[in-house]
């Protein structure tokens, strides 16, 4: 059975300005073991599709549309009650930014050991009316550890396993005693604490220095692997999908505009978007040339015309484009991807004059 | 080689660590966090030299000493043959149009309550370029013209443009004053990888058509490779290695320089899953390890590396602070 199924996401910001579509029909699946890659611009709708899915969109934006089976069970008409027994429990979450995520009076341990307090994993450790009320920031207690060792000692064993090195000392300290990479590995350790069956992570390394990247992605990758829990990574890094997942949807306006295995979108990536974000990458081939930028920026997503939402930017772009919004088309195996050149795919522009370099010199500075 | 733009030599920026009453009461000792420590840059006229490094490795902080906008503890830095870090402020004031300089964050580094017009005019108020303020508006129409925006966008305010378009107004302000030298901080870390390449190009053109010079900051790589001449790569406070982008690319020779490269997340699929992660973190600047500062993370560090070492010269343009490299034993495992 599929562990994580979406099908016809669509979130709506009701705004001055007009209603903002920012996940416009999305349809992810994650199986468990499996990790999928969310990737996309700022602005395209990424992080608010897994917020979609937790039910923690804020007013002024409303979930209006679309399915989402966790289980086999239904979460988009669960109860409240029911959604906060499932987030943290079945399903962890890690955002961006640990430093906002974490709450600067309680020590790293207390924090990490209230997730299996709060869904009640240790017998007679359960977080009381005390603690629950305000007053419970006040009143002198006993240490935390003594007051519930089961949950502090596995606080600290989920702290080892992230890879914070002495745990029994970390556990006890504040976070902004922590750096930048070991509060992002606290956050994993919160979000891996009841050993939950998904994992949504957004943007968990953005924030992080690329040497400290690389550890905090080979962990969680082992943890994966260890708990055969599923992954939702969101990022905007194409590079870091490449190393960590298994499948990629690429997102666009709101829209998924490709998606199937890491290895078919980019080894023969099949939207035009997918195309140029890569060549938009500097890398070794293209010193001292000129980088394929995407000219003009990504649509403010109020009024959407009904044709293809990349056609403004697109180099391949024609009459066809701005008919409708197109569908997803098949293009091989599992790869799917919303852009009418598909329909006859025998004569893709990108394989018959082969070099993009030249529609990158007409298309130049048409800003 | 010839006399170059700008030079830094042996700089030093130390700041105090804020100490409390008890310590000063047992009068201990003052605690500095050491984060430019004995730098030596030189960049050539019309050239682009990278400083790479990760957070907190004081690569900003050696910018913004090169600029004034902190007073150096130690060293020098002579521009265009004459020694600025002590200079009066109104001799820097004069520098200013000769040194400028574009910040990370333009949402943070442009004027809210002006219009786009008000702050690229600015600096020829400021510096008294132009006779009129017709002729300044001219020139300003002309300049945001050339980093690619309308003329009609100039009234508008700040946050009316994307983060993009708001770098590009940076940079036309950078350019008012027709400066030879830029210290570009992170100029595209905050932009999205269509708009970076975007802005990259833009920077390229304006290299060749107003004869800059560049010392381009920034976290990444990837984008050194494709935009700079020369790069340093820098770890708490020193540079650890500096060469050609070749050199650095091709046959690095510093451990650190080694793992910065292993960790850049490829789009290569065919390279997936084969790179090596640097352990441990980033040392206090506070107490950085004696000898060589990176031998607590270094895979092939031992017991000498405790001891000062002596940077080697490899080539004309590369010299490397790794007494485990030399000439003679070069990196056999280049990347």
């Amino acid at each position: 059975m599929t562990l994580l199924n979406v099908s016809g996401l669509k979130t709506e910001f009701r705004t001055d300005e007009g209603v903002v579509q920012a996940v416009n029909g999305v349809d992810i699946q994650v199986e468990a073991g499996e990790t999928v890659g969310i990737v996309g611009e700022s602005g395209s709708g990424k992080s608010v599709t897994a917020l979609s899915m937790l039910g923690l969109v804020d007013s002024p934006g409303h979930v209006t549309a679309g399915s989402v089976e966790f289980g086999g069970e239904e979460l988009r008409t669960a109860s409240e009650s029911r959604l906060q027994d499932i987030r943290g429990n079945d399903i962890g979450t890690v955002f961006q930014d640990p430093m906002e995520s974490l709450n600067p009076v309680l020590t790293v341990g207390e924090q990490i050991a209230e997730v299996t307090r709060s869904h009640g994993r240790f017998e007679g450790e359960n977080i009381d009316w005390l603690e629950e009320s305000l007053l419970g920031n006040f009143v002198p207690r006993r240490s935390a550890r003594k007051r519930h060792p089961e949950s502090w000692d596995h606080a600290v064993e989920m702290m080892r396993q992230v890879g914070i090195p002495e745990p029994e000392q970390r556990a006890r300290e504040y976070p902004h005693q922590f750096s930048g990479g070991m509060q992002q590995r606290a956050m994993i350790a919160m979000a891996l604490a009841c050993e939950p069956d998904l994992l949504i992570a957004d943007e968990p390394t953005t924030a992080l220095d690329v040497t400290i990247e690389a550890q905090i992605l080979n962990r969680l990758s082992e943890l994966q692997a260890d708990h055969d829990m599923g992954m939702l990574l969101i990022t905007h890094d194409l590079g870091v999908v490449v190393e960590t997942c298994d499948k990629v949807a690429v997102m666009y306006a709101g829209q998924l505009v490709e998606t199937g295995t890491v290895e078919e979108v980019f080894r023969d990536p099949a939207h035009p978007y997918t195309r140029r974000l890569l060549a938009a990458i500097p890398d070794a081939s293209r010193r001292g040339g000129r980088l394929e930028a995407i000219e003009g920026n990504v649509p403010d997503l109020v009024d959407m015309p009904d044709a293809c939402y990349f056609a403004p930017r697109c180099p391949h772009a024609h009459d066809a484009c701005y008919e409708a919004v197109p569908t997803q088309r098949d293009v091989s195996g599992t790869q799917q991807a919303r852009c009418v050149l598909h329909d006859d795919h025998r004569s893709l522009p990108w394989d018959t004059d082969g070099d993009t370099t030249d529609i990158a010199a007409n298309n130049g500075d048409s800003q | 080689m010839s006399e170059p733009l700008l030079e830094t030599k042996g700089l030093r920026k130390h700041f105090p660590v804020e100490s409390g009453l008890i310590d000063r009461v047992l009068s201990r000792d003052e605690q500095w966090v050491k984060a430019v420590d004995g730098v030596d840059l030189s960049v050539q006229r019309g050239e682009t030299v990278g400083l790479v490094g990760e957070s907190g490795c004081g690569k900003s902080t050696l910018g913004k000493t090169i600029l004034g906008l902190l007073d150096s503890t130690a060293g020098e830095v002579h521009f265009d043959g004459e020694r600025i870090d002590d200079v009066a402020d109104s001799r820097m004031r004069e520098l200013r149009k000769e040194i400028q300089v574009i910040f990370q964050d333009p949402g943070a580094s442009l004027n809210p309550r002006r219009r786009v017009r008000a702050i690229v005019r600015r600096p020829l108020e400021v510096h008294d370029i132009g006779d009129s303020r017709s002729e300044r508006n001219d020139r300003v129409e002309e300049l945001i013209d050339r980093v690619g925006l309308s003329a009609d966008q100039l009234d508008r305010f700040p946050h009316e443009f994307s983060g993009g378009q708001q770098q590009r107004i940076a940079i036309a302000r950078a350019l008012a004053v027709d400066p030879e030298f830029i210290v570009a901080d992170e100029p595209t870390s905050a932009l999205d990888v269509s708009v970076q390449a975007q802005i990259l190009n833009l920077l390229d053109d304006l290299q060749d058509d107003f004869d800059l010079t560049f010392l381009f900051i920034t976290h990444d790589l990837s984008v050194v490779q494709y935009f700079c001449d020369r790069v340093a790569v820098m770890y708490l406070g020193e540079i650890m290695e500096r060469g050609t982008v070749e050199e650095i690319f091709e046959a690095s020779q510093h451990p650190y320089t080694d793992a910065l490269l292993e960790a850049i997340p490829s789009t290569d699929i065919d390279l997936r899953g084969n790179r090596a992660v640097l352990e441990g973190e980033v040392p206090s600047p506070i107490d950085p390890p004696s000898g060589c500062k990176f031998r607590t993370r270094c895979p092939i560090a031992d017991e000498g590396c405790a001891e000062p070492i002596e940077p080697r010269v490899f080539s004309d343009t590369q010299v490397v602070h790794c007494r485990k490299r030399s000439p003679e034993t070069p990196n056999d495992q280049s990347v």
